[in-house]
């Protein structure tokens, strides 16, 4: 926030809104993005729900900011709040002049929980007309009423943005809520708030093309573009919007999305179609992913390519559902029985996702095997405004399938031929010439099953080429933060908007850091190894309690005593201002 | 009979509860709970096995030794108890997804051993917990998150599937007759051997809301409609379907429908 004369300029809010599950939280957070959207401010919109159906306490946290951020701020500028607890859980994180919207119809506000300068706008909701709606819709109208005069945003366009927004609604609806949105600038004006009159203005920019996008939704769309026409998944949370967003889509392309038993299906239901020719994917999380374990081993000897996500939560077992963590990089990287050739992308906001989903459907098809994409609750699920993803410039690669002259000119064809690049011809199911046998047995180049001790290393280490065949084309880290840096820090997934903001923040403060997020884990790439070779100190930013993503760097020859593992594993996003402080306190007391 | 007072086999200090306002696995519960008090059985000495999902959530609750399992596996955790600990009374709460899904296999090795187990699946069509996806419940054409269009699979019949399998007590009952739901109950925990009871449920949040079925209450009432009425409620009945689409389902049989003696797996005594 900047102060221009009496009125102090937003150009990055972060707002909460919370209550009870059903308070309509999250409409509350829609009206106001619809308003920050207009005026060209960037949106990062989450939730935090309790792991249960329905209900408990719920919240939508959203920013709004000029320039594009990857996380929620730490500070909370405006909270709507519609029960003590969202007062106890928001206050402590309260701007030093933030403002409380809360419905007193129950007693008035905790101030204790607030910061001294906060302004409480205290709302007898309960008290005001109810009539035979629902109090509920009602309360959102109001409150967005109050918090649209505290924004300095005009009376009309406050009714416009409700009207678009409830035009769905029944018309007499439309007009309650309408009627409550205007109760909400009367019990301003009765605070002395009139129109005009707000202390703060929203700063504008020029808004470009944009999208609000989840994660998930980014990857299963990225799947569909790249060729992906088969989807089995079992309901997990968080990866279960794969699922329903392929459900729909899927059909209008010939695609099959289905709903399996469990999880053991979805990956063998996938494994069959990918084996008769179609891209196929599964998406689940670690409960699931533990399941799955038999057919990922299955897709690594049988090399049958198939894209595995991990959307993951906090573990071990079923653990803390809703909530974000980074700990099945050990399960990803080295789950399944046996040695073979993996490939492990982590995505790190919705474009990763969406162009990771691409190049993860292709490299499955190249390279004949398993490729993950992993994920975490807060990147599956928390929306962002990215640009329009570039779908004209996405490539089907169709690796080495062979055609039915191929076969005519060859033969002889042997599924599991020995080749330089490890990659063997593939003859999908109904090309004429190209019967075989497909096994998980060791088997020789005709796919009979062998132990015979030279054909067993001759296999091993053709699978094991392959490896080396795709890894030029790896997807490469995104750096940010000061290149050349003597200190860096390094983290995957969601740690990507929170590691950028923070090293701004270091920098601002005198330790400049470079910055990396791998967006190939594994294998781990060289410019990795550089990163942390170059640099006297890396800090590893990790959802986890065993720093398993330090472990994996110094498991292929990183200097373990240059990392320096940031840990949280309390199912809570870090927060930018909260990781550069932790870091700038270890500098300090070294 | 006396009006039994749950409240001594509640943590009530747990409260509340995660389930939805209108979801009636809670009237499941408490006719649970009075079939246990009445049938005198120690509470020290009653273990309730559950897996993952709205149902088996129930068991937080329930102020005996309570195990909350992985999704689909409680069958199989029960089996391992009552083994060990014969004298022990074990029961299992499992939903539709988790018990005829995930869990499916292990429901159905269970009851071919007639393995002394209660085992209660709680049939609302639906998975709540994970969002109102499809369960292999739902009937066919019934709107569900993960089919918009419709479901395009049948459903299962548990009651054939644990007749066929080998459970030696197979019934089903509805939580819109509470004291009928406590008779079934006493009568499969007196079982020896492999007692199953599916009790349909509701779940107003996803499927009512997804099918337009009302809320709570109104589900009830279309549990309750049935072809026939008969003397005793206990015997086979036919609940008619209550899903408004052209051609409706055949509905499900209600009462206790098959019960015979056999064997009880010990995992000790051959032939």
């Amino acid at each position: 926030m900047t102060a221009t004369g009496t009125k102090r300029v937003l150009t990055d809010l972060d707002v909460m809104v919370a209550g009870q599950g059903g308070d309509g939280s999250l409409t509350v957070a829609n009206l106001l993005g619809i308003l920050l959207g207009r005026r060209g401010f960037h949106l990062y919109v989450a939730r935090d729900v309790a792991s249960r159906i329905k209900g408990g306490h719920a919240a939508a946290l959203m920013r709004g900011s000029l320039v594009p951020r990857g996380s929620l701020g730490d500070r909370i500028d405006l909270l709507v709040a519609f029960d003590a607890e969202a007062v106890e859980k928001g206050g402590p994180r309260l701007s030093d002049d933030g403002v409380v919207i809360f419905d007193a119809s129950d007693g008035p506000a905790d101030r204790t929980r607030l910061p001294a300068g906060a302004r409480v706008f205290e709302i007898p909701f309960a008290r005001m007309a109810v009539r035979d709606l629902r109090r509920d819709l009602f309360k959102n109208s109001l409150a967005f009423g109050v918090a649209a005069r505290m924004l300095g945003v005009g009376d009309a366009e406050a009714e416009e943005v409700l009207a678009r927004r409830f035009s769905h609604l029944r018309p007499e609806v439309a007009a309650a809520n309408l009627e409550a949105l205007r109760e909400g600038f009367a019990y301003a004006d009765s605070q002395g708030l009139g129109e005009g009159a707000s202390p703060w203005r929203l700063d504008s920019a020029q808004a470009d093309d944009r999208i609000l996008i989840s994660g998930n939704e980014a990857l299963a769309f990225g799947f569909l573009v790249a060729g992906g026409r088969f989807y089995a998944g079992y309901p997990i949370t968080p990866a279960s919007e794969i699922l329903s967003w392929l459900e729909r889509q899927l059909p209008r392309f010939g695609g099959v999305a289905l709903q399996a038993e469990d999880e053991l299906a979805a990956i063998n239901l996938a494994i069959g179609a990918a084996l008769a020719g179609v891209r196929a994917m599964t998406a689940t999380s670690g409960p699931g992913l533990a399941l799955m374990q038999e057919g990922i081993s299955q897709l690594g000897s049988a090399e049958i390519p198939v894209v595995v996500v991990d959307c993951q939560r906090s573990g071990p077992s079923t653990g803390m559902p809703t909530k974000p963590e980074q700990s099945d990089i050990g399960m990803v990287v080295h789950g399944g029985n046996g040695d073979f050739p993996r490939i492990v992308l982590a995505p790190g906001d919705p474009t990763d996702c969406f162009e990771l989903a691409v190049e993860a459907t292709n490299l499955a098809y190249l390279f004949q095997g398993p490729v993950f994409l992993l994920l975490d609750q807060a990147v599956s699920q928390d929306s962002v405004t990215v640009p329009p993803f570039d779908v004209d410039g996405v490539e089907i690669e169709g690796g080495k399938v062979v055609s039915v002259a191929d076969l005519a000119a060859q033969g002889e064809y042997r599924r599991y031929a020995i080749t330089d690049d490890g990659i063997s011809p593939w003859a999908v199911p109904g090309t004429p010439g190209g019967m075989n046998l497909v096994t998980g047995n060791e088997r020789n180049e005709w796919g009979q099953v062998s132990t015979e001790p030279a054909n067993r290393v001759a296999m091993m280490d053709k699978r094991m080429r392959k490896l080396d065949t795709v890894r030029p084309r790896l997807p490469g880290g995104r750096r940010f933060g000061t290149d050349d840096a003597p200190l860096g820090i390094l983290g995957i997934g969601m740690q990507l908007g929170v590691m950028t903001e923070a090293a701004e923040l270091l920098a601002a403060a005198g330790v400049p850091v470079a910055g990396l997020q791998p967006r190939t884990l594994w294998p781990v790439l060289d410019e990795t190894v550089e990163f942390v070779e170059r640099r006297k100190r890396v800090y590893v930013v990790e959802h986890n309690a065993e720093a398993q993503l330090t472990h994996l760097l110094a498991s292929v020859g990183v200097p373990r005593d240059r990392l320096v593992p940031v840990l949280r594993y309390d199912g809570v996003p870090f927060r930018p201002g909260e990781l550069a402080g932790r870091i700038l306190e270890e500098e300090v007391g070294r | 009979m006396t009006l039994v007072d749950i409240r001594p086999h509640l943590r009530e200090w747990a409260m509340p509860h995660v389930l939805c306002a209108g979801c009636a696995h809670g009237i499941v519960g408490r006719a649970f709970l009075v079939a246990v008090d009445r049938a005198g059985i120690d509470p020290d000495q009653m273990v309730v096995v559950a897996g993952i999902g709205c149902s088996s959530r129930l068991v937080g609750y329930l102020d005996f030794c309570t195990l909350h399992a992985t999704h689909g596996r409680a069958p199989t955790f029960a089996t391992g108890i009552k083994l060990a600990r014969p004298e022990l009374t074990v029961a299992v709460f499992s939903g539709d997804g988790d018990g005829l899904a995930i869990g499916g296999n292990h429901l159905i090795h269970a009851a071919r051993r007639n393995i002394d187990l209660t085992v209660v699946l709680f049939n609302n069509e639906i998975y709540g917990m994970t969002g109102g996806q499809v369960a292999p419940t739902t009937q066919r054409g019934a709107v569900a998150s993960t089919t918009p269009r419709g479901n395009t699979e049948p459903a299962f019949d548990s009651v054939k599937l644990m007749v066929g399998a080998g459970a030696s007590f197979v019934a089903r009952a509805s939580a819109s007759e509470p004291f009928t739901l406590e008779r079934i109950f006493a009568e499969a925990l007196a079982h020896r051997g492999f007692a199953f009871v599916e009790v349909l449920s509701n779940c107003p949040t996803y499927f009512g809301r997804y099918n337009r079925l009302g809320d709570g209450p109104e589900m009830l009432v279309w549990l309750t409609r049935q072809d026939s009425r008969v003397a005793d409620p206990l015997a086979a009945k036919r609940v008619v379907s209550h899903l408004p689409v052209p051609e409706p389902p055949p509905g499900l049989e209600l009462g206790i429908l098959h019960r015979e003696e056999r064997p009880v797996f010990d995992g000790r005594t051959p032939g």
